[in-house]
C-alpha cells in the first residue's frame, strides 16, 4: 500500500503516527549515543548538582541561599512586611569583608565579592552568569557527559535536521501528489507538518544528557530522606542539609518558615526547569560571557526561562 | 561485664547502603592505616532502620591528625545530609575510658553493633558494672526531669506532645535494655526490652499502650486527645524504671556512687 495514495484524513492519521515514530527513533538514538561511560561524577559539591538541575542561575541562587544561612550575606529589605521574589527592594550585603577569604568554593567567593555593597539580588546574580566559577561547573558537567558538549550538540543537530527533513519531505511529496491530482485541501497537512517539525525541534535538545538525567535522579534518590526532613532542618549552616536539599530538589522545597530568605531568592515568574537547551554553541560560549553574560537577568535567568544554563542562551 | 558477639552485617535500604559505602571508602582513603575499625551501632546495626532514623557509626583510630581529618569533611557533610550519619571518632586507647564514662551507651553498643571494617574493637570490652548502674540512674532521672519540663512547655500544642513522645521512645527502649541487662536478664532487642519492662512494671493497659506508642513514633502523629493519655503512662514507666535502677544501686559500694 502506498501511503501517498491515502485520502486526506487517512493520510493525516498516518502522518501523526509517522511523526510519532520519528520522535521515538530520535529519542532512542539520543539515549544510545548519550549514555556513554565517562567516569563517575563526584557527589561532593552541591552547586555542581544545582547547576545540572537548573543551570547556572540556579547554582548561583542556591549558593546565595547557603551564604545567607551561614550568616555571610545579610538580606536587606526596604521595610516591606514580606520578602517577595518580585520585590525590587530586596538586596544582599556582605556581612564582613574579611569573610571573603574564609570561603573555599570559587562560586561563593564570587558571590560575596559581588555583594560587597548592598545590591539588588536578581540583577546582580544575573550579572554573575558566565563567570569563571560557573564556567568551571559547565565544563566539568560536560566532561562527565551530564550536559551536552560540542560533539553531542553537533550529533543532536544532525539527527534533528535529518528528522525534520524526513517529516517535511514526506509532507511535501504528499502535497505534490495532491496538487497533481487537482486537490488543494492541503492546509491541515501544512499545519501538521509544521507542528511535527516544531515538536521534534523542541524535544530533541534537552538541557541535560541522558546520563545527566540519570545522575540527577540518582542524587535525588540519595537525598530522598532529606526531603522528608525538610520541615525540620536547622538554620545556621552547621550541616549541609539545606544546600543539598536546595541543590537536589530546588528552592521550592525549602521551607520559607524556617528559611525566610528563600522567598527573596526564588526566581520571579513561574518556576520552570531548564528544559530545551537551544542550539547555541554550548556552555563553552558562556565562558566568554559575550553571548549570555549579563543580559540584565531577564532572559537567561529566572528559572531557566530560555534554557537555564549556558546552552540555553541560544534558545 | 563480658562482651557479646557483633551482629551480622544488616541489609540497609539503597540510599543508606550507598551513602554508607561512600562514607566508608572516604574514611579509608582519608585515614589510611590510622583507621582500625568502623562499627555501626543502634537500630541500623539491627537492620531496623526507618526512613527518618539516623545512623550511628564509630570510627576507631590510632590518631586524629588534622590533614587526614580534613580529607573526610566533605564526605561527612554529604552523609549527614543524605542519611543523618552521626560518627564518633574514637582513639583505640580511649575505648576503656569512654566505656567507663558513657557506660549505658557502650552497653547498648556492645549489644547492637555490626563491624563494617577492621577487627571488632569491642570484642574484649569490659564495662564497669558500677559505672553502668550509676549512669543509668543519672540518665533516667535526667530523662524524667526533661520530660516533665517539655510537657509543661510544649503540650499546649498537642502535635508537639506527639513529637515529644516519638522522640522519647528510642532512649527509653535503650534504658530498658540496659536495665534488664544489669538485672541479668538481657532482652534480644531494646524494643523487646521495653515491651517486657512495661509488662513487668504493670503499666495499666500496657499492650495497647505500647502499640499506640510505637505508632506515634512511626508517624509522629496521634489521634486528637490521645497524646496526653500516652505521655503520662510513659512518664510513669520511666519513673518505675528509675526506681528499679535505684534498687540496683544497693549492690554498688557507696564510694563508687
Amino acid at each position: 500500500m502506498n501511503p501517498f495514495d491515502l485520502r486526506g484524513p487517512e493520510f493525516l492519521v498516518f502522518y501523526i503516527f509517522f511523526s510519532w515514530l520519528v520522535l521515538v527513533a530520535l529519542t532512542l538514538l539520543r539515549r544510545l549515543s548519550e549514555n556513554r561511560d565517562t567516569g563517575k561524577p563526584p557527589i561532593d559539591d552541591p552547586y555542581f548538582v544545582a547547576y545540572l538541575r537548573g543551570g547556572e542561575s540556579e547554582a548561583l541562587r542556591v549558593a546565595s541561599l547557603s551564604l545567607i544561612d551561614r550568616g555571610l550575606l545579610t538580606l536587606k529589605s526596604s521595610g516591606t512586611s514580606t520578602l517577595s521574589p518580585l520585590s525590587a527592594d530586596s538586596r544582599l550585603l556582605l556581612t564582613d569583608p574579611a569573610l571573603i577569604g574564609t570561603v573555599k568554593r570559587p562560586i561563593e567567593k564570587r558571590i560575596l565579592e559581588a555583594f560587597k555593597t548592598a545590591q539588588p539580588i536578581h540583577s546582580t546574580l544575573a550579572s554573575l552568569e558566565g563567570c569563571t566559577a560557573c564556567f568551571e561547573y559547565a565544563t566539568n558537567l560536560e566532561k562527565f557527559g551530564l550536559l551536552p558538549d560540542e560533539e553531542i550538540r553537533r550529533a543532536r543537530l544532525l539527527r534533528v535536521s535529518i528528522a525534520i527533513g524526513i517529516l517535511l519531505g514526506v509532507a511535501l511529496v504528499k502535497i505534490l501528489v495532491a496538487l497533481s491530482r487537482g486537490r488543494t485541501n492541503i492546509f491541515f497537512l501544512i499545519l501538521l507538518s509544521g507542528l511535527a517539525a516544531f515538536v521534534v525541534f523542541r524535544t530533541s535538545n534537552p538541557f541535560r544528557t541522558v546520563r545527566g538525567e540519570k545522575f540527577l535522579e540518582d542524587v535525588k534518590s540519595l537525598f530522598s530522606s532529606l526531603r522528608q526532613r525538610a520541615a525540620s532542618l536547622r538554620p545556621g549552616g552547621a550541616t549541609s542539609d539545606l544546600v543539598w536539599l536546595a541543590s537536589a530538589y530546588g528552592l521550592a522545597e525549602v521551607s520559607p518558615i524556617l528559611f525566610p530568605s528563600v522567598m527573596a531568592l526564588r526566581p520571579p515568574g513561574p518556576a520552570r526547569g531548564p528544559g530545551f537547551s537551544g542550539w547555541g554553541s554550548g556552555s563553552s560560549s558562556c565562558g566568554t560571557s559575550s553571548s549570555c553574560g549579563s543580559g540584565g537577568g531577564g532572559g537567561c535567568g529566572g528559572g531557566g526561562g530560555c534554557g537555564g544554563g549556558c546552552g540555553g542562551c541560544g534558545g | 561485664m563480658s562482651s557479646s558477639t557483633p551482629l551480622p552485617l544488616p541489609q540497609l535500604p539503597p540510599p543508606f547502603a550507598e551513602v554508607l559505602n561512600f562514607f566508608l571508602q572516604s574514611a579509608k582513603d582519608a585515614f589510611g592505616p590510622d583507621l582500625l575499625s568502623v562499627v555501626l551501632f543502634g537500630s541500623a546495626a539491627e537492620g531496623k532502620l526507618r526512613a527518618t532514623s539516623d545512623l550511628n557509626l564509630i570510627l576507631v583510630l590510632v590518631s586524629f591528625p588534622q590533614d587526614k581529618a580534613d580529607r573526610l569533611r566533605q564526605a561527612l557533610r554529604v552523609a549527614q545530609a543524605a542519611i543523618q550519619l552521626h560518627p564518633m571518632f574514637l582513639l583505640k586507647d580511649e575505648i576503656p575510658q569512654a566505656a567507663r564514662s558513657f557506660a549505658p551507651k557502650f552497653a547498648d553498643i556492645r549489644h547492637r553493633r555490626a563491624i563494617l571494617f577492621g577487627d571488632d574493637p569491642f570484642a574484649s570490652l569490659t564495662i564497669p558494672r558500677d559505672a553502668e548502674i550509676r549512669q543509668l540512674r543519672q540518665q533516667l532521672l535526667n530523662f524524667i526531669l526533661r520530660l516533665r519540663a517539655a510537657y509543661v512547655g510544649r503540650s499546649l500544642r498537642e502535635e508537639q506532645l506527639s513529637l515529644l513522645i516519638a522522640g522519647a521512645l528510642g532512649p527509653l527502649r535503650s534504658y530498658a535494655a540496659v536495665l534488664l541487662d544489669l538485672e541479668g536478664r538481657p532482652a534480644p532487642s531494646p524494643s523487646e526490652a521495653l515491651q517486657s519492662m512495661g509488662a513487668e512494671l504493670a503499666i495499666p493497659g500496657w499492650s495497647q499502650l505500647s502499640a499506640r506508642l510505637a505508632a506515634t513514633q512511626e508517624t509522629h502523629v496521634s489521634t486528637p486527645g490521645e497524646a496526653p493519655r500516652l505521655f503520662f503512662p510513659l512518664l510513669d514507666l520511666a519513673c518505675r524504671m528509675h526506681s528499679r535502677a535505684e534498687a540496683l544501686s544497693a549492690e554498688v559500694p557507696r564510694e563508687s556512687l
